[in-house]
């Protein structure tokens, strides 16, 4: 049966295409991937697996809308397949569609309800829903299917704190509590040490977020996710050193003038003191949290962050003026403290400029 | 149609490859013989020697020209005439003005302003191409024959142009403990070992393979990722095993796995359990039992590198890293002289090629030479003009063509910066610092 053997040849090229897609998918190469899995369609477009590893290459090439096409192509083929809904919910959710990554979820849970990947999928959509008892309630019995998995902990600690939200304490401690054991099962799983540093940051614990997130960037190199969450963990150490010191300079110069309008000699002294103090203990820590790759990620950080490298100049710039009027003679003191203003008003300006351009950003 | 003169001066030629007039001489009784490919190939060598000589590119117009002194490009008729004959000269110079009618008859009244009969060439050429494999009915994917070919090859590390770091490291760390068993056995070294080779595509990783296999006398294996995956469960643990059995037959044999990062990548990336299963075959084979793999070596290649599972780096497995980067200047000398030595050639100033392609990977300076001679090719369509690949070609195909291992370094940026605790990378990390990359 020549014709048969032929389907079978055909078949195992197809099989074997998608095997090799799925592959590059899971090593981030998504382009091959999709180059992989369209030849292959072309000879079959009425394979589900390829359809799907079409659609993950897409969604990781930024083409999400491509990928739920390809998605709703593969479950009209296999309405059957608790995966394909699975995804399908991801790739919706990563589109904003919230409704549609609840029903994908739940539909995803119907077809195959002892699977914890299903149910740690929906427990994300709810609570991106903002239906966090469901949520929560989907993501534990994601943990009672799978108590060793890291990512079922870690679609927990997702739920309990999720991106762009202020969780109260208690829920950031059961959300660390989880990624701990996340990290257990997996000790370098990048996307647990990045949930981890996004608490430490919430808490105000920026230097203790650069060093887990120095940990995630050393598992996964090839994700920028947390080399640009590094940035975002340097903007917020610059922008705490700037409102301390702007503010001491404020409360100073109206409460401790003297006379003739000209500040004690101690005043320069203290903000100096102030200044290189916070700057240096601020690199001091860094530097142990982030023994080895301090200077690659400052100058990511300088590559990608043109505004929160002028800010950082401006900060230093105000702790050199501060230095240089404690020590400069009694003409000079004064004006040298007025000229620490510029800078420090600039990084003001500049600290709203980071904010309006990461607004617009979301 | 063997002519013993001919074979006389071929010999002759061969034990002197740099006598230009001698080769030049050949090629003549080559031409006069009708055996203008041979000529072709003569003339070409000579212009490699001296580009300016007169003589070859004269003798490679007339080889060019065909055995009738036509040609197989007609050149297209002017406006309101048929016959070729004629047609006025066109513009430039013609290595022989054709004065009988083309070798493939005339153009066609109505023929466009390109009339060369594809047609009819590829009819002409049917009888050289080589016959359909399997016969009709048959399934040309079902075969008894092995999936996996043992090649004997004649590479040598002298074959690889240039690159003599890449060199002296693989002699010294690999083939000379290989070529000399009473030192091996002195120091109580085994006939087994594994090399991973790394470096952005198309920088010669397979042709090292090959040349390392030449030069240890052994025989070689390559296996690529899809002689051994397969969708049914435990298909592809089985492959891999036949491999390393295949292996141990044949050995001494360089088992070459290309793109090992696909066939061994980090299991903690894989999500498919058929994909890990394959990988700890490959570790099972690598480590053999009861030092089976005696006369066994295994060489890796992978663009990315980072994704390969750690413990296929474990000592004993493949447990030496050799950085392969894109070709230095003389390297790429070489290169381009390989792709141009077949090829229709006058004036090329291989110093200024190899000068203005710093960063180029081989295949992208292949790519070059094919884009050139497609430039000219395609002028000679056109103009209905034989001409030969110039330096004007080169130059246009280097304006089109872009390095294509830029991508590379971007990715390997993140990994020397961020996960080189352990120095593996260190040699990429020197390279991109010189070389301003990081």
């Amino acid at each position: 049966m020549p014709g048969g053997d032929g389907r079978a040849g055909d078949r195992a090229g197809v099989e074997h295409a998608a095997l090799r897609a799925e592959s590059l998918n899971s090593l981030g190469r998504h382009d091959q991937a999709l180059a992989v899995a369209s030849r292959a369609l072309a000879s079959d477009p009425g394979d589900s697996e390829l359809l799907i590893q079409a659609a993950v290459a897409h969604l990781g090439l930024g083409a999400p809308e491509e990928s739920r096409r390809l998605l709703y192509s593969a479950a009209a083929l296999d309405p059957g397949s608790a995966r394909i809904h699975r995804i399908l919910s991801f790739v919706a959710l990563q589109e904003g569609l919230l409704a549609e990554a609840v029903q994908a979820g739940l539909r995803a849970v119907q077809l195959s309800p002892f699977d914890s990947l299903a149910h740690a999928q929906l427990a994300r959509a709810l609570a991106r829903q903002g239906d966090r008892a469901s949520a929560v309630t989907a993501a534990g019995r994601a943990i009672e299917l799978a108590p060793n998995s890291a990512e079922t902990h870690i679609a927990m600690a997702d739920v309990l704190f999720p991106d762009g939200t202020r969780p109260p304490k208690a829920d950031l401690a059961r959300a660390e509590e989880h990624l701990g054991r996340a990290l257990q099962v997996e000790p370098s799983n990048a996307a647990a040490l990045n949930d981890l540093a996004r608490i430490h940051l919430a808490r105000g614990h920026g230097v203790r977020a650069a060093g887990h997130l120095a940990s995630a960037v050393r598992a996964d190199p090839m994700t920028e996710v947390m080399q640009r969450n590094m940035d975002v963990v340097f903007i917020s150490l610059v922008a705490r050193a700037h409102w301390v010191l702007f503010v001491m300079w404020f409360v100073t110069r109206q409460v401790f003038r003297e006379g003739g309008g000209n500040s004690p000699r101690w005043v320069p002294l203290v903000l100096a003191v102030a200044g290189l103090g916070i700057i240096g203990w601020v690199l001091l820590r860094l530097r142990a949290q982030i023994p080895a790759h301090l200077g690659a990620f400052v100058r990511g950080f300088v590559r990608r962050e043109r505004v929160g490298t002028l800010w950082t100049a401006c900060l230093a710039a105000t702790a050199v003026l501060f230095v240089a009027s404690a020590v400069a003679p009694d003409s000079v003191r004064e004006g040298l403290l007025l000229w620490a203003w510029v800078p420090l008003l600039a990084g003001a300006v500049l600290s709203w400029v980071r904010v309006g351009r990461s607004r617009r950003q979301r | 149609m063997s002519n013993p003169l001919i074979e006389s001066l071929t010999r002759a030629v061969e034990a002197a490859p740099g006598d230009v007039p001698l080769r030049l001489h050949l090629a003549e009784l080559l031409v006069a013989a009708g055996q203008q490919d041979a000529a072709i190939t003569q003339c070409a060598v000579a212009l490699q020697h001296e580009p300016g000589n007169v003589a070859a590119r004269a003798l490679m117009g007339r080889a060019m020209a065909g055995p009738d002194g036509g040609t197989s490009v007609t050149p297209p008729p002017p406006e309101g005439t048929a016959a070729p004959a004629a047609a006025a000269p066109p513009v430039g110079p013609q290595p022989t003005p054709p004065s009988d009618p083309p070798a493939y008859g005339a153009p066609a009244p109505d023929s466009s302003p390109v009339s060369f009969d594809w047609t009819m060439a590829e009819s002409d050429v049917s009888e050289v191409a080589p016959e359909r494999m399997f016969v009709a009915g048959g399934d040309e994917q079902a075969t008894d024959v092995p999936a996996w070919d043992v090649e004997r090859t004649s590479l040598t590390l002298k074959d690889v142009g240039g690159m003599s770091q890449v060199k002296d490291r693989l002699t010294a760390a690999f083939i000379a403990p290989m070529q000399n068993p009473e030192l091996r056995k002195l120091y109580g070294k085994s006939l087994r070992g594994g090399m991973l080779l790394y470096g952005p595509p198309g920088c010669g990783k397979t042709f090292i393979g090959r040349a390392i296999a030449g030069e240890l006398g052994a025989h070689f294996i390559n296996v690529g990722l899809a002689d051994v995956l397969d969708m049914y469960i435990g298909a592809s643990e089985r492959n891999v095993a036949d491999i390393f059995r295949l292996a141990r037959a044949n050995a001494p044999v360089v088992v070459f796995l290309d793109e090992v990062d696909a066939l061994g990548q980090k299991r903690s990336l894989t999500r498919s359990s058929g994909m890990r299963t394959t990988v700890n075959q490959l570790l099972t084979e690598l480590d053999g039992i009861s030092g089976q793999n005696e006369g066994v070596f295994v060489v890796g290649a992978t663009n990315q590198p980072w994704d390969v599972d750690p413990a296929l780096r474990r000592p004993g497995r493949l447990d030496r890293t050799l950085l392969v980067l894109p070709p230095d200047q003389p390297a790429r000398e070489s290169i381009f002289r390989h792709h141009l030595a077949q090829r229709p050639v006058e004036g090329i100033d291989l110093g200024w090629l190899a000068k203005s392609t710093d960063g180029f990977s081989g295949a992208d300076i292949a790519h070059v030479c094919e884009t050139a001679s497609e430039k000219a090719l395609m002028e000679g369509v056109r103009t209905g003009v034989i001409r030969m690949i110039q330096m004007k070609d080169l130059k246009a195909a280097l304006a089109e063509v872009r390095p294509s291992t830029g991508p590379w370094f971007d990715s390997a940026r993140n990994v020397v910066q961020f996960a080189n605790e352990d120095g593996t990378y260190n040699e990429l990390r020197d390279y991109m610092k010189k070389n301003r990359k990081l």
